[in-house]
């Protein structure tokens, strides 16, 4: 059973604006930072999310997950 | 092996996804690519998004049309949105077929990305056990159309 993370490791208001090329577009604002990006795909939006929370030295692989 | 679809595989960036295990909405598993050795390990599908776009990025193939936003750099950080690509060129390590031949204890995928416009893939993606090939206008329909096998 996964354990629920307790860490709180960034907040991130997204606004789904439009969907084209069967993916979505909006703007995504680092809550933390106050920081707005618009994303132009779901991979784009979830590259920034990761780019935020990415510590220098990781590859950005979470080991958390405990059965 | 039997192929019931017609898939380019002698596309570079051909990779096998084996999905082993399936837990709380996300699968995990194993990526087989000519250009390394042994398998790459996912634990979620982001994982293998990441390790999709590492190799097409490596590889230099296909061409990325846009480059990704972030915001490591708006951090104030100067440390790069993606790793420098190396000067070296890469070399296939293992042969095709021995990625064509790799099966998940769930589901097997071989995945093409075509195109990479719009900042996101466009491609086709082929179920191994039924034979079933689809195309892909999106990094986020190619997780639909993974998640759809699950079913």
């Amino acid at each position: 059973m996964k354990q629920e993370r307790k860490r709180e490791l960034g907040t991130f208001v997204v606004h789904v604006q439009h969907y084209e090329n069967a993916t979505w577009q909006g703007e995504v604002v680092w809550a933390d930072k106050n920081i707005t990006q618009r994303f132009r795909s779901a991979l784009e939006l979830l590259k920034l999310i990761d780019s935020a929370l990415d510590p220098p030295k990781d590859d950005g692989l979470e080991v958390e997950h405990e059965t | 092996m039997e192929h019931t679809f017609r898939m380019n595989i002698a596309a570079p960036n051909l990779v096998s996804v084996c999905v082993d295990q399936r837990e709380d909405n996300e699968s995990s598993g194993r990526m087989y690519c000519c250009y390394e050795s042994g398998p790459i390990a996912f634990k979620n599908e982001y994982q293998l998004l990441k390790a999709m776009e590492d190799l097409m990025e490596r590889i230099g193939y296909p061409q990325s049309s846009v480059e990704m936003r972030s915001y490591s750099i708006q951090n104030g950080r100067q440390q790069e949105s993606k790793p420098p690509v190396k000067e070296e060129r890469l070399e296939p390590v293992t042969d095709k077929e021995t990625v064509l031949n790799q099966r998940g204890e769930k589901a097997t995928f071989l995945i093409h990305v075509k195109y990479r416009q719009s900042a996101t893939w466009q491609g086709e993606i082929a179920w191994v056990e039924r034979g079933v090939k689809q195309s892909f206008r999106s990094a986020l329909e190619l997780l639909k159309l993974m998640d759809s096998a699950n079913e």
